[in-house]
């Protein structure tokens, strides 16, 4: 009795040959129950008693059937373009099938070959908000041969949503922000005719990309006080892209600055990020005499306008102190001569006359 | 010399076809216990008897081959194989220059689905 005909009781007198047919379909990979589609081009051989010569699939992912095959085992494999390999998971996959033709029957060999894809999306952190309205390049390396260089694959701009490119080539990826961050000063003050290292890392732009780093008042942050050109770099231990200069400031160049302090805009296209406000100091000389105009060699404390203080070892009558730019001494203190008079002939100030305490 | 007459041939078909509709039913209450316990034992099996008349209509006879159609029914609806979100999916079912042998295992593929699969 035909147990596997369902509509008939009968026995069906076999024919002597079976036949068979192959399908290659794709779909997202990781979503096996996902919507999948045909994958057309791709080299069908079959192995097995009946000789038959390769066939590539058609638009619906299909050979043609394949009858009069003597009823045996019959191996399906398939070959794909190099193309195709990058695409798709044909390592993951299983491209190979040995199934048995029976007579008077059909058989089908599915395949299935999962395609590749990424999805990217910019959240601040900790928090589900996207970050929109950022300059972003996509990169890719392939995977093979592992020194690959990156390459840009694609640019665009920071959305709402969540992005989702399909079907592309195997490999890494990454997602460059074009952001300025991390600006940092070398020291934490800024000395007048004393070199200073700036610096800020860069994301998304590529080396040589020009950049700038302006000096600015750190109470009005514009216009630039100075500008200095510099071009997008590798950091010395390859470790990360950045804008970096050493610069040394001159009086003339913070002429027009009115406040203490001086903060760096680095600036790379349209991304930019403002340093932390930096105090200037200008190295000045003082001379420590007494009412004979005789050198003293003794300690001096120097309180500034701005709060700022500081304590020298006079020798031989001179002392050179940091002074706060754009501030004034408020008071003026000779440790070694307390309770005595004291007076202060500072640059462009009428003289002050202070009794240092007892 | 045994003949067996049209009339004894219908009663062994339909015992034929009652078995595998008592299978049928068990198989789905165990693998679909969330759309089973939706539609019932009685519903259940108006499905079965369903997809039986459906797969017969399209050329579809053997036992594996219908059962792939009663589970495709099972999961996405009795009319699955003529909804246009399907039309990818089902078209080896209507495919007439395809083999009728072939077609439920196609589709079954076009879903990314497997003999045997489970409700998820």
């Amino acid at each position: 009795m035909g147990k596997d005909d369902l509509s008939s009781v009968k026995v069906e007198c076999p024919q002597g040959k079976g036949a068979l047919i192959a399908e290659v379909l794709t779909y997202k990979s990781g979503f096996k129950r996902s919507k999948h589609e045909p994958l057309s081009g791709v080299k069908v051989k079959f192995y097995g008693p009946t000789k038959n010569p390769d066939q590539n699939t058609g638009g619906n992912g299909r050979t043609t059937v394949l009858n009069g095959l003597d009823p045996d085992s019959y191996t399906v494999s398939l070959e794909f373009t190099p193309d195709m390999t990058e695409l798709y998971d044909v390592s993951g996959s299983t491209i190979s099938t040995a199934k048995t033709v029976k007579k008077g029957k059909t058989t089908p060999y599915p395949f299935e070959v999962p395609w590749f894809w990424i999805e990217y999306q910019v959240q601040y952190d900790g928090l589900k908000i996207f970050v929109p309205g950022i300059d972003y390049v996509l990169r890719h390396k392939k995977p093979d041969p592992v020194d690959s260089p990156w390459t840009q694959k694609k640019t665009g701009t920071t959305g709402l949503s969540k992005e989702t490119e399909e079907k592309v080539p195997r490999g890494r990826y990454k997602l460059d922000l074009k952001l300025v961050y991390e600006p940092e000063w070398g020291d934490p003050q800024v000395e007048i005719d004393k070199a200073i290292e700036i610096k800020a890392a860069v994301s998304g732009f590529d080396v040589g990309t020009d950049g700038s780093i302006q000096i600015v008042d750190a109470h009005t942050l514009a216009p630039a006080l100075h500008t200095i050109a510099v071009k997008v770099a590798e950091s010395a231990d390859k470790s990360r892209r950045e804008l970096k200069t050493t610069w040394t400031p001159t009086k003339e160049q913070l002429k027009d600055l009115k406040s203490a302090k001086i903060a760096f805009r680095a600036a790379v296209g349209a991304s930019f990020v403002f340093s932390e406000p930096e105090p200037v100091f200008i190295k000045e000389k003082y001379e420590v005499v007494d009412g004979d105009g005789t050198k003293l060699s003794t300690r001096i404390e120097l309180y500034f306008s701005g709060g700022y203080s500081d304590s020298k070892q006079a020798d031989g009558g001179e002392a050179e102190v940091l002074t706060p730019w754009n501030e004034t001494v408020a008071r003026v203190n000779l440790p070694e001569y307390n309770g005595n008079p004291v007076g202060l002939d500072e640059g462009g100030i009428a003289t002050r006359h202070f009794r240092m305490p007892a | 010399m045994l003949t067996i007459r049209e009339a004894q041939m219908k009663v062994f078909r339909d015992k034929q076809l009652r078995d595998f509709a008592r299978g049928r039913l068990r198989s789905l209450a165990d693998r679909f216990p969330k759309k089973y316990a939706e539609l019932g034992e009685v519903g259940t099996m108006a499905l079965i008897e369903a997809g039986i008349g459906k797969s017969f209509g399209l050329g579809i006879v053997s036992e594996d081959d219908v059962e792939n159609v009663i589970d495709l029914m099972m999961l996405n609806g009795e009319d699955f194989d003529s909804r246009e979100e399907f039309a990818f999916e089902s078209e080896p079912l209507h495919d007439s220059e395809l083999p009728a042998d072939a077609r439920a295992t196609l589709t079954m593929a076009r879903f990314g689905l497997e003999p045997g699969f489970r409700e998820e």
